[in-house]
């Protein structure tokens, strides 16, 4: 990962923070085996402006998004909407992206955060690359975040297919995994 | 009994500070989902304390703090956000916030802090 | 999904011999059924040996003389639950009531010296500290010596670096208090110097010889006689008798009183909280 704006124990800390506190499960830095792209199905994002640029993306599994909003909402998985799962995937995700960027140089704010998802939908951010990568298990899942910075690189577009590719290189010029 | 504004607009968040109040014995509350909404909210008076978020549509948590406090300097007003850095609750703390919490918090961190401000009945 | 191979239940000869070296190095009591707390506090410390069960790893800690790892496992089985302001009622008690008293009754030597016995992490000194130099600017030109031990130097470690995480700076800590005397570095809140230097921190297991202490004005002794049996209790109480100096006050846990245990102290009441002190009642 990259060492000057979020180191890989600076990420792990913050995740464990909030899984510590929310979830109530251990999160563990060992991604499991096999491959990721199988279960993505949810990438939720916030985005950072301001003296540092970028994106914070959480890649979830279904599975995962509901543990969480049951979790979170105290609710039994058969009481929960799409709605729910949605919004507590934002929600960490909004979360993440708010102790990332206390970390990140200069005064910087935060957007509100966004759901993507589906089978075979497109998340692209223009004028990204991928500064850090970090694969984590938690609950039996794969969980992914990525921290997208601002470039001026060519080509400049960090892209992440979900399903078919959400595991794979990014489209993008990326030089971090 | 106190009657609490409450304004996040993530209903989770929403629903995780519900349930944490209502251990407290507090019950009468009313939910705001963006900025503007808990405004008009207030306005209509009644509020014994004060909860919002930072990050909302509408107007922001802080928008929303000022705005109260042109016309109400003592009704508590608790910010709970993800925004932590130290600029943040000195902005908030300046802008008339009796405290702030960070997220993420604890069950205990939550109930401990709505406590010193929510007068149970 | 891969799961770590469930450690075996532990043996009693095991848990035997830790609840032994425990009681005897702390005198912190693990009933019976605390197997499970042994095994979870002690799993980390046998892997990071090389052990692949908790038997091997205590039977291995058997067979060599008391060193370092022994004082590891003591360490591992404290209990460091701890907050700023814990309970908030004392500290109350302490601003409102007992450090005012104090203040006249030593405004001619202008000394005081405050006491946190087994301080864990260090948020309780830190508290007393805070609330001094929010409260009690006219202490300013006083000697005024806070000082604060533990049995585990691990939490003393901790303790004098003065650095907490988000979660344990939202646990008691006020927003205009954290601002004021912590910074933010990277995820955690730094205690500032000048209230860091205020905290002398040293090692001192309550139930061994004391280190060369003044008399105290104030002793938090909180939350730490809990772990003890009714008759180490008393001897510490009576070692705190000696220790306090006249006029001086005790604070004991919420779940902590001499009653029963130790009569020579006289229980004062204050609303939520209760102060412990010595010699008859002043007329009042
Ligand atoms: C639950 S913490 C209490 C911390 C603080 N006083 C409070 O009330 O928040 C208990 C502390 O007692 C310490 N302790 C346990 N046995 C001890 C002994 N025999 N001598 C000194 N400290 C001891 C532990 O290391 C632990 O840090």
């Amino acid at each position: 990962m990259n060492e000057t704006l979020v180191s890989d124990d600076q990420m792990l800390e913050l995740l464990e923070s909030v899984w510590s506190s929310m979830l109530y499960v251990p999160i563990s830095a060992v991604p499991p085996k096999g491959d990721f792209t199988e279960h993505a199905r949810l990438t939720a994002s916030v985005h950072i402006a301001g003296d540092w640029n970028g994106t914070v993306l959480l890649h979830l599994t279904e599975p995962f998004a509901e543990f969480a909003a049951a979790t979170m909402l105290a609710s039994d998985t058969e009481g929960l909407t799409d709605a729910d799962r949605d919004d507590a995937a934002a929600e960490l995700c909004n979360i993440i992206g708010g102790s990332i960027k206390s970390l990140l140089p200069g005064r910087n704010s935060l957007s509100l955060p966004a759901i993507v998802k589906g089978e075979e939908s497109l998340l692209r951010v223009p004028n990204t690359h991928v500064l850090a990568t970090m694969d984590v298990q938690s609950a039996g899942q794969p969980l992914r975040i990525r921290i997208l910075a601002r470039t001026d690189r060519k080509p400049a577009e960090s892209e992440f297919r979900q399903v078919a590719s959400a595991g794979a290189a990014p489209a993008g010029n990326s030089r971090s995994h | 009994m106190s009657r609490i504004l409450l304004a996040d607009d993530s209903g989770t968040m929403r629903t995780i500070i519900r349930r944490s109040l209502e251990a407290l014995g507090v019950t009468d509350i009313v939910e705001a989902a963006d900025g503007n909404q808990a405004t008009q909210l207030f306005a209509a008076g009644g509020f014994d304390a004060v909860i919002t978020d930072w990050n909302m549509p509408g107007k922001t948590g802080i928008e929303v703090v000022r705005t109260i406090r042109q016309t109400d300097k003592t009704t508590p007003i608790v910010m709970i956000t993800t925004e932590a850095e130290k600029t943040r609750v000195l902005e908030a703390i300046q802008a008339g916030v009796n405290d702030y919490l960070v997220k993420p918090f604890t069950t205990d961190n939550l109930r401990e802090k709505l406590g010193r401000f929510t007068p149970v009945a | 999904m891969t799961t770590l191979a469930a450690t075996p239940a532990l043996d009693s000869l095991s848990f035997e011999y830790v609840r032994k070296l425990v009681l005897e190095r702390s005198a912190i009591a693990l009933e019976t059924g605390k197997g499970y707390l042994v095994e979870s506090r002690l799993m980390p410390i046998a892997r990071a040996h090389g052990h692949g069960t908790l038997s091997a790893f205590i039977e291995s800690l058997r067979r060599q003389p008391h060193g370092i790892l022994h004082t590891q496992v003591v360490e591992a089985m404290t209990t460091n639950e701890t907050s700023f302001f814990r309970d908030i009622h004392p500290f109350d008690a302490l601003r409102t009531i007992v450090l005012p008293e104090l203040v006249s009754a030593r405004s001619a030597a202008k000394k005081l010296n405050l006491w946190s016995a087994a301080c864990s992490t260090g948020q309780e000194p830190y508290s007393i500290a805070i609330l001094l130099a929010e409260h009690f600017p006219a202490l300013s030109d006083w000697t005024v010596n806070i000082y604060a031990t533990d049995l585990s130097q691990q939490v003393l470690d901790r303790a004098q670096a003065g650095q907490f995480t988000q979660l344990e700076a939202n646990r008691g800590l006020p927003a205009a208090l954290l601002v004021k005397y912590f910074d933010k570095v990277g995820l955690h809140w730094h205690i500032k110097p000048a209230i860091k230097r205020r905290v002398r921190f040293l090692q001192a297991n309550l139930i061994e010889p004391w280190p060369m202490l003044p008399a105290m004005d104030v002793i938090f002794m909180r939350n730490v006689l809990i772990y003890f049996t009714p008759e180490t209790k008393r001897q510490i109480l009576s070692k705190v008798r000696g220790q306090l100096a006249a006029g001086g006050t005790l604070f004991l846990g919420g779940a902590e009183t001499t009653l029963g245990i130790d009569d020579a102290w006289r229980r004062v009441n204050h609303g939520k909280t209760s102060t412990y002190r010595l010699g008859p009642a002043a007329n009042s």
